[in-house]
């Protein structure tokens, strides 16, 4: 008979509590405690509930580079354009100082401590209005830096507080767009355009070198493309519709979460092609997201404005014990 | 029976945890309703978090009844703000 020794050239070792899942992934150990033995394997990428934001609301954005631990919110919608900041280490949210120009819709890209808020809507007179406003976040407060080309919102955005890019969105009367503006740290410049065609309602991740761009409110919905830091390249489409989403990762490995209005749909990237994988807890749209294709978090969405955060982590490890029957 | 009803708030942090999500089915809905998988760890999901049980229309009456208000809500808004495709009237939907 084929021993685990044999198999495995080590005895099953003997511990009085289990390790930690993941540092124990691809072991066997014998738990002396409960008598039972035990394994540690990796599995599919989950969604878990995250602390809740302080001011629920949708079309915010986020600081687009900031990991899962140390995410930073801003601007949205409730009632009127938002101006409120928040900053999550992992468990909470805290409110910082706000915006000097409340705003739904916009873009965003850096980390919680060196992060640009960009363009959006003002929703003064209404949502057909755009601000070309631009404000950068030092960790501390915001202040103002020079304007967009042309205004935007509910466009893409990458990218980090010194290069940085807005991909498209409306231009106002529901005008979508194909334009890529790229900021330097000091001011924008109009890059080259999408080449699938005008979208709103799009998500964006990555760098101004290596950008991915997916998701429209109109045709072309599915389509997806990459940026090389001069020119756009369509790649594959996405398989589901993704508008008023949110995408987080880098050109190589990416989440892509939600539809409006409700979607749970989320979809990863692996450079090549996209792949559906769970779901979130609560569909929605308008949300915002940051980190990681291994660990990120997305919060805040509509239809109602909401305050919710969701934990994408992959893989998820895990304890299982060996039955025989 | 797939999945089970309840109502329950979202508290933050560890209301739902991954392992939640790979043991049972679970989505949320509007006015705190939750749909959940009708098996064991979906059960003691719901008594962990406090969950109140409700039979299936019980709970979708809460779930319209939050729609309607939106409903009510899109309906007085002025023409110009009902335009953009982006705020299209709240649509009823039924539970899984």
């Amino acid at each position: 008979m084929a021993t685990y020794k044999g198999i495995k050239g080590v005895k099953v070792e003997t511990k009085a509590s289990d390790p930690t899942a993941s540092e124990a992934d691809g072991t066997v150990w014998y738990n002396s405690t409960g008598a039972t033995l035990k394994y540690a394997i990796a599995g599919a990428g989950a969604w878990a509930s995250g602390g809740n934001m302080t001011t629920a609301r949708h079309y915010v954005n986020a600081a687009r580079n900031a990991p899962q631990s140390a995410s930073l919110v801003f601007a949205g919608y409730n009632s009127g354009a938002r101006d409120e900041t928040e900053k999550y280490n992992g468990t909470a949210w805290t409110e910082v100082n706000d915006l000097n120009t409340a705003r739904a819709g916009p873009g965003g890209s850096g980390t919680q401590t060196a992060a640009l808020c960009m363009s959006g809507t003002p929703y003064s007179p209404d949502s057909n209005a755009r601000t070309s406003n631009v404000e950068e976040f030092n960790g501390t407060s915001w202040s103002e830096k020079n304007n967009v080309v042309t205004a935007s919102a509910w466009m893409g955005s990458l990218g980090t507080n010194t290069a940085a890019m807005m991909i498209a969105g409306d231009s106002g009367g529901g005008t979508a767009t194909t334009m890529s503006q790229t900021w330097n740290g000091t001011s924008w410049t109009e890059g080259n355009n999408l080449v699938s065609g005008a979208v709103a309602g799009n998500s964006s991740t990555g760098s101004t070198t290596a950008g991915l761009n997916a998701g429209a409110e109109s045709a072309p919905y599915k389509a997806c493309q990459t940026y090389n830091g001069t020119s756009w390249t369509e790649v594959n489409n996405t398989n589901l519709n993704h508008s008023y989403a949110t995408m987080f990762g880098t050109q190589g490995a990416a989440i892509l979460a939600a539809e409006y209005p409700a979607g749970t749909v989320v979809e990863e990237w692996d450079g090549t092609s996209w792949a559906a994988v769970a779901a979130l807890a609560t569909g929605r749209y308008g949300l915002a997201g940051t980190g990681s294709s291994n660990a990120g978090v997305v919060m805040g969405g509509g239809p109602s404005p909401s305050n919710v955060t969701e934990e994408w982590t992959s893989p998820v490890y895990a304890v299982k014990t060996v039955t025989v029957s | 029976m797939a999945n089970t009803y309840c109502t329950a708030t979202n508290t933050g942090k560890g209301f739902f945890t991954h392992q939640d999500r790979n043991d049972f089915y679970l989505s949320g809905h509007p006015g705190d309703v939750w749909v959940v998988g009708n098996n064991p760890a979906g059960v003691s999901w719901i008594n962990r978090v406090a969950g109140t049980a409700k039979t299936k229309a019980e709970a979708q009456a809460i779930v319209d009844g939050i729609i309607e208000t939106a409903q009510a809500d899109w309906d007085a808004l002025p023409e110009a703000e009902k335009a953009p495709t982006n705020n299209t009237r709240p649509v009823k939907y039924i539970l899984p």
